[in-house]
């Protein structure tokens, strides 16, 4: 192993969308305001809740790629053209041969999906000029990347359910360390559709007002959509991705294993990748669901990773935007990419009153603080886990 | 990147039970289910025909390498995942109320296959499912070998699809198909050795009639030369899997194979 591996990667560039707002600068103010962003969710949904619904006028795709539009091709287009002036030099400094694009995503653009299959079922055809391959699957989000960055490296999508974009980066890494590649574009996209809503409604999982992570009063998740995407370089400035750590529960479809040993095996794996000691995490980015089992089973995995070591901050983003599902891994990274750069950690919304059996720093306010090194979780069905560390900028 | 050795492949597809069947090309009109022996009881009853042939693939690969499944870390691919169970879904939702089932739900992700292996044999290893379009295969084989390449002895890779089933179904798509190998950083026990993977002018495959629209159908020149033990050039991807308009001498993902002896 190098040098470079030991140093990780530097995070040259990065951005997101989802209800806090359409931009990254707006993501970032919400946060900073510790207010969330919920509204209620579509019309045509059998049941009321409160959902995390990204502004519907972004703009579509350009026309020269208009095959590829979709809600969800829509966040990555905006999410990428944040990052368009960053992906430019990186083209110009690597070639893009040598950039590869790893993306996160749950239902891809099951949206589409559900449209098409109702208007057959109404009309006895799908709609004029649908194609399930362009605008409707994984394969429509690759096509969309791949012509809106002109990127030629590798290209994939990551599929670990609410995992996604959080092993999205677990693999970027791998194929820098690999020498693949020497840059990679890496996040991910979902958008809210109805099989989503009504899925997690049928658990017994959404909960009645806001998400609250971590509070004695939490009863279930909002459902959010969005993007968040980051430009990954073998050098250059900003926060570096130190390591990664991946598990699997083996356990249940649905239901973590409540010792929380797949997600702990998964934070200590990324602490060992990253060449760090648990004393040295100051901010963890919990996965934080706000539903009553998986909070308490990720608190239990975070104090066993921590060893008593540290008691560092942690909350859960999911407060403000909901559950960004495949999107949820980057947006959490995105959290504490800002974090490490700005030197602010907000505050876990809705969180108050902190649940005491959970045994966490959770914090009720934005707190000023030079974090060096923080982690990001991400957990999902089928016991799938993955945890990153991120440190600050030298 | 270092080379890679290949301990074991498994194969099945509506008719074929495994590789050997496939490569001698005479199917059993009566084998219209995968075995899946390794799913028990609930797991066995919910698992959706997805899921038990690539758990059937799964169970091959790694009993003909001689690998744990209990403890190897696995990356699956797939297409369309679980595009069966979210059919079933979309229907629920046309009809009264428009309640979902919460079984069907949690089985449309297209990691389903994954968490059923890993739940029924208690493997708690790093799984990864990739999803995507003609580079699906490629990419798959990258991820493997990029695991091998950190120091990780062995990796199962798992490729399977079904149909799209209606009202999105295909012409060349009229069958299901799992295959999966074993892929290994050190030579012992293997019988193939695998190199150079790189991006350059892929060789024309003819596509499978019936299978040839499924993106994971590109990972069968690779398990076909290895069941014949031909050396060669294989490709990672299918010239027509590409779009329409792709120039001609777009470089495609590939590797050699040569037969090898640990002796």
């Amino acid at each position: 192993m190098g040098s470079e591996v030991r140093q990780g990667y530097p995070v040259t560039s990065w951005s997101a969308i989802n209800s806090l707002g359409s931009t990254t600068e707006a993501f970032r103010a919400g946060l900073r305001s510790g207010a969330p962003a919920f509204s209620p969710v579509p019309e045509g949904t059998p049941f009321e809740a409160l959902c995390g619904l990204v502004d519907s006028s972004l703009a579509p795709l350009p026309a020269s790629i208009g095959e590829y539009d979709s809600r969800n091709s829509r966040f990555i287009y905006h999410a990428v053209l944040e990052l368009e002036d960053a992906l430019a030099s990186a083209r110009e400094r690597w070639g893009p041969a040598r950039i590869g694009i790893c993306a996160g995503s749950s239902t891809a653009a099951m949206d589409e999906i559900e449209a098409a299959f109702f208007h057959h079922a109404e009309h006895g055809a799908l709609p004029a000029g649908f194609d399930v391959l362009s605008a409707g699957s994984a394969e429509g989000l690759v096509r969309s990347l791949r012509a809106l960055t002109h990127l030629e490296g590798p290209a994939t999508v990551v599929s670990n359910a609410c995992a996604s974009s959080g092993k999205a980066f677990a693999t970027a890494k791998r194929w820098l360390d690999a020498e693949i590649v020497d840059a990679v574009l890496v996040g991910g996209a979902d958008s809210l559709c109805q099989m989503t809503l009504r899925g997690f409604k049928s658990l017994g999982l959404l909960c009645d007002g806001p998400s609250r992570p971590f509070s004695a009063e939490r009863n279930g998740i909002n459902i959010g959509e969005g993007a968040a995407f980051a430009l990954l370089e073998r050098d250059g400035d900003g926060p570096r991705l130190l390591g990664a750590g991946e598990s699997s529960d083996a356990h249940h479809m649905t239901r973590p294993d409540p010792e929380g040993d797949g997600a702990r095996r998964a934070m200590s794996a990324a602490l060992s990748s990253a060449g760090v000691r648990p004393a040295d995490v100051g901010y963890i980015n919990a996965h934080g669901t706000g539903t009553h089992f998986n909070d308490a089973m990720e608190a239990r995995a975070i104090r066993d990773a921590m060893a008593g070591e540290s008691d560092p901050l942690v909350i859960s983003n999911k407060g403000y935007v909901g559950h960004t599902l495949g999107a949820a891994g980057a947006t959490g990274a995105v959290c504490v990419l800002e974090a490490l750069e700005n030197h602010w950690v907000p505050a876990s919304a809705g969180a108050e009153p902190a649940d005491p059996e959970l045994c966490l720093n959770i914090p009720n306010a934005a707190v000023d603080v030079d974090v060096r090194v923080a982690m990001c979780n991400a957990f999902a069905f089928g016991g799938s886990n993955v945890s990153l560390v991120f440190e600050a900028a030298r | 990147m270092n080379p890679v050795f290949l301990r074991g492949v498994g194969l099945w597809s509506t008719g074929f039970a495994d590789p050997d069947d496939w490569c001698r090309g005479e199917p059993d009109p009566g084998l219209k289910t995968a075995g899946a022996a390794m799913l028990e009881g609930p797991l066995r009853r919910r698992a959706s025909p997805l899921t038990r042939i690539s758990v059937e693939v799964f169970d091959q690969a790694t009993r003909a390498a001689g690998v744990d499944p209990s403890a190897v870390p696995t990356i699956w691919a797939t297409a369309h995942g679980e595009h069966g169970t979210a059919i079933k879904l979309l229907k629920m939702m046309l009809r009264g109320e428009g309640k979902v089932s919460p079984t069907h739900f949690h089985n449309s992700v297209h990691n389903t296959p994954s968490a059923y292996a890993s739940i029924a044999v208690g493997n708690g290893s790093a799984s990864t499912t990739l999803t995507g379009g003609p580079e699906l295969v490629s990419s798959a084989i990258l991820e493997a070998f990029c695991h091998l390449d950190a120091g990780t002895p062995e990796v199962v890779v798992v490729l399977g699809d079904e149909p799209l089933h209606a009202p999105f179904e295909r012409g060349d798509m009229q069958e299901p198909l799992a295959i999966s190998f074993v892929f290994a950083s050190d030579p012992e026990g293997a019988s193939f050795k695998l190199s150079n993977l790189r991006r350059e002018r892929l060789p024309s495959i003819k596509p499978h009639e019936r299978l040839g629209g499924l993106y994971v159908s590109a990972g069968l020149p690779l398990l076909e030369h290895v069941v014949s033990r031909r050396p060669g050039t294989i490709p990672l991807e299918i010239e027509e899997h590409r779009r329409p308009g792709t120039p001609a001498d777009e470089p495609g993902w590939c590797l050699d194979l040569e037969t090898f002896s640990a002796d």
